[in-house]
């Protein structure tokens, strides 16, 4: 593309469009170049296909453990190794087709997810060992960093909108868990 | 004849008055969390399942219809408002939030909501004459012939919901590996449960959905940093005659798109929806005003969108396979109440069956004269800002996941799956595809196991079958095909690269 759009500025005589082509072709050699040096494992492809090869090599390699049996009276281990080796080819397949199509950057913060994922767990243990007030307090609190801005005086508001809630579910529908 | 009594024989048992509660709350409260930001009808259901475990059978399967069809209808109330388009909703984003940046919003939702009726009630006609024949075919079935109809479904779902062959069935298989996680029904031996003793009843559903469907979609919504502003607008919802007429053609056009798209193996709303709207682009007579916001843009895809939905039914009343993931957490979710979908539903539970198609229809009015009438109020939900709305969404997903076993560690797990679902969405690896496995997976084993033992372990078995033998054929044929595809395409993009690096000069060379 780039090439032809220089040779139409050559062929119309255009000098500026032909200096300006040649800087950006300068630039795409370098990221190209970049690219090819620096971080290759970057790539959202390769990545998806790295990932399906080791889940299935984690459940088939566990599966192998169990009796297999034969195909005509299967044991256990059967059809977990079986569709392993399925996701298995899958895998080297997207791994392929990753390095034949275009590359795609992995993009992607751990931040947030691991806020809400804390949260979600101190809201358990919180449950568990003091009770659900705690939890429901816990839960609030901490996930709200995940936000685009953060309040103590608002986070006390939905912790006392929640509890409430949560004492509905307690009268009204049965929850187990105890409020206190 | 046949049909209309037994229609008749569902209203009794749709229309009494506990019935009919349990399907308006289901309705109001679908409704209400499908139009919340990042929960799709999937979400929504596996969030709402754990309230029907208190409620009688028939009640309960009323009340999770209802809140399907709640779910979708939220879903396209938030996408003709504010253009957040959910699974099920895609296309409503185009022209209905044409319509409301006309400021027609209060037209669009009525053109919705009605169309929707009209493709419910085609499908449920539909649903009525083809279910109980598509059981007696059923019936037929030999384990072969269903591992075969389930590895339709699965190429079909991965195919149409991600767009890519080998993404999509990488999912299916992980949910059927990770529904392998439990005691093994036949020799009960522990598979992958770690040692863990709360693993040895396998993953909860609820925990998977939540995991991958809620959470996943909250912290993707909240790293977009975007703060959505509420719709403010006013809603003029009554329509003038001229047009209402002009709703009419396009939704009975979408109907029998819907009702038809609906029945094939991984079909369903989201294939539906884009299929109806591109016919109506073709022959519709105001064809030249789609895509800029007109009638015809929101109705047929409406109408398609809810027929769809519902005719995905017939191949899990009928078969007991459901071919996509809604329908297949809703089987999962009939298991739990204690019936199990299949050609012997029909027979041996006619009431729950026919009960079952009635109160669809009934759902479908309700929508009608409750919530379009009512949409006003419901928009009231995007005042909530996001910092709050999303604290509750995770404290009703930490009670949701809680109270299916009364138990905390199921909540661990739907940590696991959140973290899981965050990385799947950031792989460009799409959920919805797992869920099919996951649910289908026990049951994929199970009839794989039996045809194996009846042929004392020989393959032919699945390929001598007329029935397994045709649909193992055509997935072949597809996988052939997607591959073919896959080379011609990487070849055209080789030589352009090779054509546009080496210049002109290369030209000449090319020919000698």
């Amino acid at each position: 593309m780039q090439t032809a759009s220089r040779d139409r500025a050559i062929v119309t005589g255009d000098r500026c469009a032909i200096h300006l082509q040649l800087q950006e072709e300068c630039e795409a050699v370098a990221v190209r170049r970049r690219c090819a040096a620096g971080d290759r494992m970057n790539n959202r492809n390769l990545l998806k296909g790295v990932f399906l090869i080791a889940f299935s090599l984690v459940f088939g390699l566990t599966a192998l453990r169990y009796p297999l049996g034969s195909f005509g009276r299967a044991g256990p281990g059967l059809f977990p190794v079986l569709v392993s080796g399925l996701l298995l080819l899958l895998g080297i397949a997207s791994v392929i087709r990753a390095l034949l199509t275009e590359r795609v950057p992995f993009d992607g913060t751990v931040r947030n997810i691991v806020i809400v994922l804390l949260s979600l767990c101190g809201f358990a243990l919180a449950s568990q060992y003091v009770n659900l007030i705690a939890g429901i307090a816990v839960l609030v609190f901490v996930c709200t960093l995940a936000g685009s801005s953060y309040s103590v005086k608002r986070n006390l508001k939905i912790t006392a909108v929640l509890i409430v809630i949560a004492f509905g579910f307690w009268k009204g529908l049965g929850l187990q868990l105890g409020l206190f | 004849m046949d049909i209309l009594a037994n229609l008749a024989f569902g209203f009794e048992h749709a229309l009494t008055l506990q019935n009919l509660m349990f399907c308006a709350i289901g309705c109001t409260i679908g409704t209400f969390i499908g139009m919340l930001p990042g929960l799709g009808p999937l979400a929504t259901i596996s969030l709402l399942l754990p309230l029907t475990y208190s409620i009688p059978v028939n009640g309960a399967l009323i009340m999770l219809a209802g809140i399907y069809y709640g779910a979708q209808y939220g879903d396209s109330v938030s996408a003709i408002t504010m253009k957040i388009p959910h699974a099920s909703s895609i296309v409503a984003c185009i022209d209905g939030y044409q319509m409301t940046l006309k400021g027609r919003t209060g037209l669009a939702l009525f053109t919705a909501g009605v169309s929707s009726f009209i493709g419910g009630s085609v499908a449920i006609v539909v649903l009525a004459t083809l279910a109980p024949a598509l059981g007696e075919v059923a019936l037929r079935f030999g384990p072969a012939d269903y591992c075969a109809l389930m590895l339709v479904g699965f190429v079909c779902v991965s195919f149409v919901t991600t767009g890519s062959l080998i993404s999509g069935f990488a999912m299916c298989l992980i949910g059927v590996l990770l529904g392998q996680i439990g005691t093994d029904v036949n020799s009960g031996m522990m598979r992958f449960t770690m040692g863990l003793p709360f693993l040895s009843d396998g993953i909860g559903l609820v925990s998977v959905a939540l995991g991958c469907f809620g959470i996943a979609e909250i912290v993707k919504t909240l790293d977009e940093h975007s703060e959505r502003t509420p719709f403010t607008g006013k809603i003029h919802l009554i329509p003038s005659w001229p047009e209402f007429k002009r709703i009419i053609p396009s939704a009975l056009r979408g109907s029998a798109v819907g009702s038809f798209l609906g029945i094939l193996p991984g079909g369903g709303a989201a294939m539906a929806q884009f299929a109806a709207y591109a016919i109506d682009k073709k022959v519709s007579k105001y064809k030249h005003e789609i895509g800029t916001g007109c009638i015809e843009g929101v109705a047929g895809q409406a109408a398609a969108d809810e027929a769809a939905a519902r005719t995905s039914f017939i191949p899990l009343m009928s078969i007991g396979i459901p071919e996509n993931a809604v329908t297949a957490l809703m089987m999962a979710a009939f298991i739990i109440n204690g019936i199990q979908p299949g050609p012997n539903m029909i027979a041996g539970h006619p009431d729950l069956f026919w009960g079952l198609v009635a109160s669809m229809w009934i759902g479908n009015v309700f929508l009608l004269i409750l919530n379009v009438p009512m949409v006003r109020y419901w928009l009231s939900v995007f005042k909530i800002p996001y910092n709050v709305l999303f604290p509750s969404i995770l404290f009703f997903i930490c009670i949701g996941t809680y109270s299916v076993n009364n138990s905390l560690d199921d909540i661990y797990i739907t940590v696991v799956f959140g973290a899981l679902g965050y990385l799947f969405s950031r792989l460009d690896l799409d959920p919805p595809p797992l869920m099919l496995g996951f649910i289908l997976g026990p049951m994929l084993e199970e009839n794989f196991r039996r045809a194996l033992l009846l042929s004392r372990g020989s393959f032919s078995v699945f390929f001598t079958r007329p029935i397994s033998g045709t649909l193992l054929g055509l997935v072949g044929l597809f996988f052939a095909w997607q591959i073919a595809l896959f080379v011609v395409k990487t070849r055209e993009r080789r030589r352009e690269r090779g054509g546009s690096t080496t210049g002109t000069g290369k030209l000449s060379t090319d020919k000698p």
